[in-house]
C-alpha cells in the first residue's frame, strides 16, 4: 500500500504545484523577455503572430486586441521610476519629452486594470492636446486634487499608466539608441 | 534515498510537466478569446463600431479611450477569400488582422496602406486559384495570405477630441467588409515592340550643375 500512497501523494503536489505555478506565470503576463524602459513595460510578443508560450497563454487568459507592428507599442506602469508601485494616495509627476512616435496617449486605469474613474470624465492625454514647454519637454500631475497644467485626475485604489505609441519605430527594431520614456517620479503621499 | 527525497523529486518533476502541458494547453482551451468577446456586435461579415471604453467598466477596458473601434468577425476563410474597402478621413487609423485568440497577424496604417483602404484576405488554396485565374482583384487589393478559417479585421481611428466621435464612428460603420470581389482575368499587357531598324530617341543628358 505504501508506494501507491507515496505515489498519490506526489501526483496531489505534482498537480497542485504545477497548475499553481502555471496560473502565476499567467496572471504576472510572463514578463520575461518583454522589453522594459524604467517603469515601462512592454505589451511585445504577441505581435506578427511570433508569440512565445508565456505570452500566447496570457494573451488567452486576458482579452486583447493588441496593437501590431504598423500600428505601434503599448507599455504599461504599475511602478514609479524608483520601483515602488504606484498608488492612488500618492501624486505623481510624469515628465517626458518627445518620444519616438507619430502619435501616443497616455492614460490612467486603477488598480483592477479598468480606466480611472473621475468626475472630469478625463483620464488621459494624447500627444496632440498636450501643454508643453518651449523646449518640447512636457509634465503631466497624477493627483486626487488639481493640479496646474496637465493633469490627471484619479481617486479610489490602485494605478496603473498605460503609454501607447502609435506608427512607432520601435516595432520595427529601429529603436533610436536613446529612448527615453517619460519618468514617473513620486510627490507626496496622503 | 529517503522516502520523502523520492516523493519531493516525483512531484517536482509532475510539477514541471503540467505546469508545461497548461502554459502550452491554455491559448487552445482559454474560453476567453477575444472573438467570442464579439458575440454581442452585429460583428459577422459587416463592420461593427465598438463602444467607447467606460471608466470603472470592465468591458472594452483594454481599448484606448483615445481611439474608435471598428471589429469585423469573418468565419470559413478556407471557403472563400474576404475584400475590406474603407475609405477613411486623414486622421491617423489603422487596420489589422487577428486570428480567434487575439493575435495580431497583420497590420497597416494610414501611411503604409494606400487611400483607400482595400485588403483581400485569402487562404493558400484560394490565393494560388486567383493567381492562376490572373483575377482583377490581385491587381486591386494589398493580399494578405492567411493561414486561419476565423478572425477579426479591426479598424482603429484616432480621436483627437472627443467632439469628433460621431464622425468618426460614422466613417468606421461606413467601411465594407463584405465588399465584391473582381474575378475576371486582367486583360494581358500589350506590349508595342519598336520597328526594326528604329533606334529609340534618347533623352538629352542633364547639364551637370555648376
Amino acid at each position: 500500500m505504501r508506494p501507491i500512497r507515496d505515489l498519490a501523494l506526489a501526483v496531489v503536489i505534482a498537480v497542485a504545484l504545477g497548475l499553481a505555478s502555471a496560473a502565476v506565470a499567467i496572471n504576472q503576463r510572463a514578463n520575461a523577455g518583454a522589453a522594459t524602459f524604467g517603469p515601462w513595460v512592454a505589451r511585445t510578443g504577441e505581435a506578427a503572430g511570433q508569440a512565445d508560450p508565456y505570452a500566447r497563454a496570457a494573451a488567452a487568459a486576458t482579452i486583447d486586441l493588441p496593437l501590431g507592428t504598423a500600428e505601434g507599442l503599448a507599455f504599461a506602469a504599475d511602478t514609479d521610476s524608483r520601483g515602488r508601485r504606484l498608488d492612488s494616495r500618492c501624486t505623481y509627476t510624469i515628465a517626458g519629452r518627445s518620444l519616438p512616435a507619430r502619435l501616443w496617449t497616455i492614460n490612467a486605469y486603477d488598480g483592477a486594470g479598468l480606466l480611472m474613474a473621475n468626475p472630469s470624465g478625463r483620464s488621459g492625454f494624447h500627444s496632440r492636446n498636450l501643454v508643453r514647454a518651449a523646449d518640447g519637454s512636457f509634465t503631466i500631475a497624477i493627483a486626487a486634487s488639481p493640479q496646474p497644467g496637465n493633469w490627471i485626475p484619479i481617486a479610489g485604489d490602485g494605478l496603473l499608466l498605460v503609454l501607447r505609441l502609435y506608427d512607432t519605430p520601435l516595432t520595427t527594431g529601429l529603436a533610436p539608441t536613446d529612448l527615453s520614456l517619460p519618468s514617473i517620479e513620486r510627490g507626496a503621499c496622503r | 534515498m529517503s522516502r520523502a527525497v523520492r516523493i519531493g523529486l516525483a512531484a517536482l518533476l509532475g510539477a514541471v510537466i503540467v505546469h508545461l502541458v497548461v502554459i502550452l494547453l491554455f491559448p487552445a482551451i482559454g474560453s476567453n478569446d477575444v472573438w467570442s468577446a464579439m458575440d454581442g456586435e452585429d460583428a459577422n461579415g459587416r463592420f461593427a463600431v465598438l463602444a467607447q471604453p467606460a471608466p470603472a467598466t470592465a468591458e472594452r477596458a483594454y481599448l484606448d479611450p483615445m481611439m474608435v473601434h471598428a471589429v469585423c468577425r469573418f468565419d470559413h476563410l478556407d471557403e472563400a477569400p474576404v475584400r475590406i474597402v474603407a475609405v477613411l478621413e486623414d486622421v491617423f487609423w489603422s487596420a489589422s488582422v487577428f486570428d480567434r485568440r487575439g493575435r495580431n497577424l497583420f497590420s497597416v496604417n494610414d501611411r503604409t496602406a494606400a487611400a483607400p483602404l482595400d485588403l483581400l484576405l485569402v487562404g493558400p488554396a484560394d490565393l494560388s486559384a486567383l493567381q492562376r485565374e490572373a483575377a482583377a482583384v490581385l491587381e486591386q487589393s494589398v493580399v494578405v495570405d492567411l493561414a486561419i478559417d476565423s478572425g477579426l479585421v479591426v479598424l482603429r481611428a484616432f480621436v483627437a477630441d472627443p467632439t469628433m466621435l460621431p464622425a468618426l464612428r460614422a466613417m468606421l460603420a461606413s467601411a465594407d467588409c463584405n465588399a465584391p470581389i473582381d474575378r475576371t482575368p486582367v486583360p494581358e499587357p500589350i506590349v508595342v515592340t519598336p520597328p526594326a531598324g528604329e533606334v529609340p530617341a534618347e533623352t538629352p543628358p542633364v547639364p551637370a550643375p555648376a
